[in-house]
């Protein structure tokens, strides 16, 4: 009986593991569509950050240079500046991610026809970029935010992942119904 | 058609003339009226419409917001050390009004979000504060001499 647990445990992980290299080369094809994608999610104000953008609160460059120019009290400062930013960008990144996923399964879920592996990926990335950015909170607060830019970047990663999916969803969606959809949740988000 | 015709106007008439990013951005954002957020330009809006003239200087504002945004801390210091030269201020008085009033709080784009306008912010007050003290390093170091 335990045996047949393992296989059934081995080939689930299995399977998802397939479905997770399906997604990933899906996704990497239709990186063409990003800005469509992003013109969607941008007119639902559910745009993430942009990577430009992350790159440089984490460059390690502004470090070297105020560790090399200033003295011990600015860079203190700049630490405690930077370290503050890196987290505002976590917690915001998750809180758009999680209205991503709010505004899917509101509205979109109910007007697409998704295959269940779509669904699971979803699901997985989900809960994937939650731990990674419970993670990396801890990580910044507690070494800095040079210390994190490996893990920043699989976050960011995830996160771009996600929102592609859901911005790919929305594309699928007819023009009209779309633009209802819109509607509606901007008057619910002003409301809240 | 006639925004792109107006960015090129604004850009190579005025901006071209206005020597670093610092001081674009600071001149962008003195044609906005602080109380409506919106852009004016009799120059632009007399050639264009007042409208064109309102939506180019919204995205060459947008525009050198986000180059600063993504310069490295290194070259926005010098950046600032350019734009006190051209002030024309005396630095110590400069930084010290800079460091009260905050006045580059408002140079921000009405639609920026918050991270970006907290990481602007926070770059700028640390380039301050480089700045600051390489002049005051300087100074010691000429007095000593």
């Amino acid at each position: 009986m335990s045996e047949l647990l393992i296989f059934v445990v081995v080939g689930l992980v299995l399977v998802l593991l397939l479905l997770w290299m399906q997604r990933s080369a899906e996704i990497t094809a239709r990186k063409k569509e990003l800005p469509e994608t992003r013109e969607t999610l941008s007119t639902l104000q559910l745009q993430l950050p942009s990577r430009a953008l992350v790159d440089r609160i984490f460059a390690l460059a502004d470090w070297d240079f105020v560790s090399s120019q200033a003295p011990a009290r600015l860079q203190r400062a700049f630490l405690q500046e930077r370290r503050a930013v890196a987290l505002l960008w976590v917690r915001q990144t998750r809180m758009k991610v999680g209205r991503l996923m709010d505004f899917h399964l509101r509205a979109v879920r109910r007007n697409v026809a998704l295959s269940p592996a779509v669904e699971i990926m979803l699901a997985i990335h989900y809960i994937l970029f939650l731990l990674i950015s419970e993670l990396l909170l801890g990580l910044i607060w507690l070494r800095g935010p040079f210390c994190a830019r490996k893990m920043v970047g699989y976050a960011a990663s995830v996160g771009e992942d996600l929102a592609f999916t859901f911005g790919s969803l929305l594309a699928r969606l007819d023009p009209v119904h779309l633009g209802r959809m819109k509607a509606d949740w901007l008057r619910r988000s002003a409301a809240s | 058609m006639d925004v792109e015709a107006a960015i090129e106007d604004l850009k190579n008439r005025t901006l071209a003339a206005i020597p670093g990013e610092f001081a674009r951005l600071v001149y962008l954002a003195s044609t906005r009226d602080y109380n409506t957020g919106q852009y004016y330009h009799a120059g632009l809006a007399f050639q264009f419409t007042e409208e064109v003239a309102r939506a180019a200087l919204a995205a060459c504002h947008q525009e050198s917001f986000s180059r600063l945004l993504l310069t490295p801390l290194e070259e926005l210091v010098k950046e600032l050390d350019r734009y006190v030269h051209l002030t024309g201020t005396r630095p110590a008085e400069f930084f010290e009004a800079w460091k009260k009033v905050e006045p580059y709080r408002v140079t921000v784009p009405l639609d920026c979000d918050q991270l970006s306008a907290e990481f602007f912010f926070s770059n700028v007050r640390t380039a301050l504060a480089i700045s600051q003290t390489r002049q005051e390093t300087g100074r010691d170091n000429r007095q000593c001499a």
